[in-house]
Parts: C-alpha cells; structure tokens; sequence
C-alpha cells in the first residue's frame, strides 16, 4: 500500500512537470477570412389555370359539366401549366396522378392520354427546365359496341399532375 | 459474465445505431409539387330511340289490327320512330326495318299468300302513298323522328280458304349509330 502511494504521488509529480513545462511552448498560428459568397436555394413549383374540354364532334369548348358524350367521339382537356424548375442540378419528374380504371365506362372503350407539351407523359416525363407557357392535354377517346357504357361516367375530379425532383444525378 | 453482457449489449447498440444512419441516408428529403386538374367528370349520353314513344331496347311494340284483309283491300299499319337521345354532339342513326316473317297462323297457306312490305312514310303521313319494298331505311337526327308504314297485302287470286285466318308479323327493327366527322 505504501508502495503503491508513493509510485501514485511520483507519477503525479511528473504530469505535473509535464503541464509545467508545455504552458512555456511557442507556436506560431495565423488566420484569414474567405469570401464564400451567397448560398440561395433553387426553386420547383408547378401551377395550373383553368382548362377548357372541347370536342372533336361539337366543334369547340364544351361545358363538360352538362355534355353527354357518344361513341365515336374525343373530348380533349387542355389546360395550361406554369413550370418552375430552377436550380443548376434540377431535375424532376412529370407524372399525372388520380387517374383511375375504376370508372363506370365498360372495360376498353375508353383510352385517356396525356401529353405535355406535345410529348406523352406515360408513367413520367423528365423535365430539366423551367417552362413558364407549359400545355397538358388530355384526351378521352370513346369508343363502344352495342349500347355500351351508356350513361357511364368517368370521375376526373381527383385527376392532377404532380413535379417530383429526382435524386441528382440518377437517370 | 458481466462482460460479456456488456459486450452483447454495446454490439446491440452499435448494430442499431448503424441501421439507423443507413436508413436515414436512403431517404432523401427532395421538392414536390402536386396540382389538380379540376377536370370535373365526363359522361356519356344515353342511346335512345322509341317506337310509339316507348325505349326500343326494352322490346318490340305490338301494331295491333283489327281491319280485315280481302284481296283487294290491303292493311296498313305505322309505327312511330324518334331519335331521342341527350347526346352533346350531333348523333344521327341510321334506323332499318328488315324483311317481315310470319308466323302464329294454323295454315302455311295464309303464310304463303302473304305479302309484306314496309316503307318510310312520306311527308304526307300517308302510307297508302308510300314506295313499299321488301325492307326500308333512313337516317334519324338527334331530336328527329319518322314514321314507318308496314302494308300487308294478299294477291288478286288468294283462295276462298284463307277466310277467316289470322296470322302474326315481326318484323326486325334495328338503330345504329353513324359515324359523324367534325
């Protein structure tokens, strides 16, 4: 025990000395600033006007809310979009969202596509830049056979489109 | 045995701590935007053509006549056709009435003997003015009707026996679209 004392208050001694003598070293240091400049964020927005339905057989707009369509027939929504993409690596993808096969028209006689800007969205479009004067079209083309889909309706209600930025640099 | 334990628990912790970080890497906090449509709903019209104001698809129509045919008196009978559908667009139908059969007679003689023509009935009304023929056809507008006259005729030399019989007639009506450009 007494051993271990003395070993304990030798080794304290010495730290000691250590500290002592560290607080006399001379190092030599400097300091500059930098000019980094501004960081400012990018911008992903996406807002649609009112669109207008026409027709292929009607000859014009068409309020859809009192228009009973007919074999045959294409009414046509186009409706103009504002995209905002800015942002030296942004991407982001197209899609149209809420369009449902759950629809009370008969299986087949319905084909609804949508283009943007004249290019098909399908399951997404990459878009890499901002287009201010955008175009979404959609078109509902139908066709039937004997007294299909009569009265049918098809709920565009919950349809939109949505701007997803990708992660950069994939595909 | 303690440290062990603690050993097993430190490894735990890390094991968590690391799939914690992993899964927070994967999922990247990125821009969306959503816009609806307001598209609203579109509908389609209903494909409605009436005999005597009555829907064709729900069935035939009975033309009832109690006049009787001679050889030389033939029967006229109408029926009514109206294109009534609610559909936005122009939508006309092209409505035939096909070659008649009869049936419902207990003589095949009567059957023989008997003659019947259909046509569209002129302005007039009239069917006794009528161009008869083995079947007839026109084209009914939206909101448009006309009338089909139906005329049943023995010939001249008909024999004594078929006095007194009766027959029934169908004839086959049918309505389809037509295909209209803008």
């Amino acid at each position: 025990m007494n051993k271990m004392f003395k070993g304990a208050a030798l080794t304290g001694l010495g730290v000691a000395l250590l500290l002592g003598g560290g607080g006399t070293l001379a190092v030599w240091n400097a300091a500059a600033e930098t000019d980094a400049g501004q960081i400012v964020a990018g911008d992903l927005n996406l807002e649609a006007d009112a669109g207008v339905w026409t027709s292929d057989l009607a000859g014009g707009a068409i309020d859809i809310e009192d228009y009973l369509v007919v074999p045959g027939e294409t009414l046509t929504f186009t409706q103009p979009l504002s995209i905002t993409l800015e942002g030296n690596q942004l991407a982001a993808d197209f899609t149209v969202t809420g369009t449902s096969a759950a629809n009370g028209f008969a299986s087949g006689t319905v084909d609804v596509t949508t283009t943007l800007n004249g290019q098909p969205v399908g399951d997404g479009l990459r878009l890499t830049e901002s287009a201010k004067a955008s175009s979404a079209v959609t078109t509902f083309a139908f066709d039937a056979d004997g007294r299909e889909s009569v009265n049918a309706e098809y709920d565009f209600s919950k349809v939109g489109y949505a701007l997803d930025q990708v992660v950069p640099g994939t595909n | 045995m303690r440290t062990k334990k603690s050993l097993q628990l430190t490894a735990l912790m890390l094991g968590a701590v690391s799939a914690g970080l992993l899964g927070v890497q994967g999922a990247w906090a990125l821009w969306g935007v959503h816009a609806p449509s307001g598209a609203g709903t579109v509908r389609a019209a209903d494909f409605r053509v009436e005999l005597n104001g009555t829907p064709m698809d729900v069935g035939g129509v009975a033309l009832q006549q109690e006049a009787a045919l001679t050889p030389t008196t033939p029967l006229h009978a109408s029926v009514h056709v109206a294109n009534a559908t609610d559909a936005g667009a122009p939508f006309t139908v092209e409505v035939v009435m096909g070659a008649a059969s009869v049936g419902g007679t207990s003589s095949q003689v009567l059957a023989d003997h008997l003659t019947v023509e259909s046509a569209v009935a002129p302005s007039s009304g009239e069917c006794a003015g009528a161009d008869f023929g083995e079947s007839a056809s026109t084209h009914i507008a939206k909101g448009d009707a006309a009338t089909f006259c139906l005329r049943v005729s023995l010939p001249d030399d008909a024999p004594a026996t078929l006095q007194a019989l009766s027959a029934g007639i169908t004839l086959p009506l049918t309505a389809t679209q037509l295909p209209l450009g803008p």
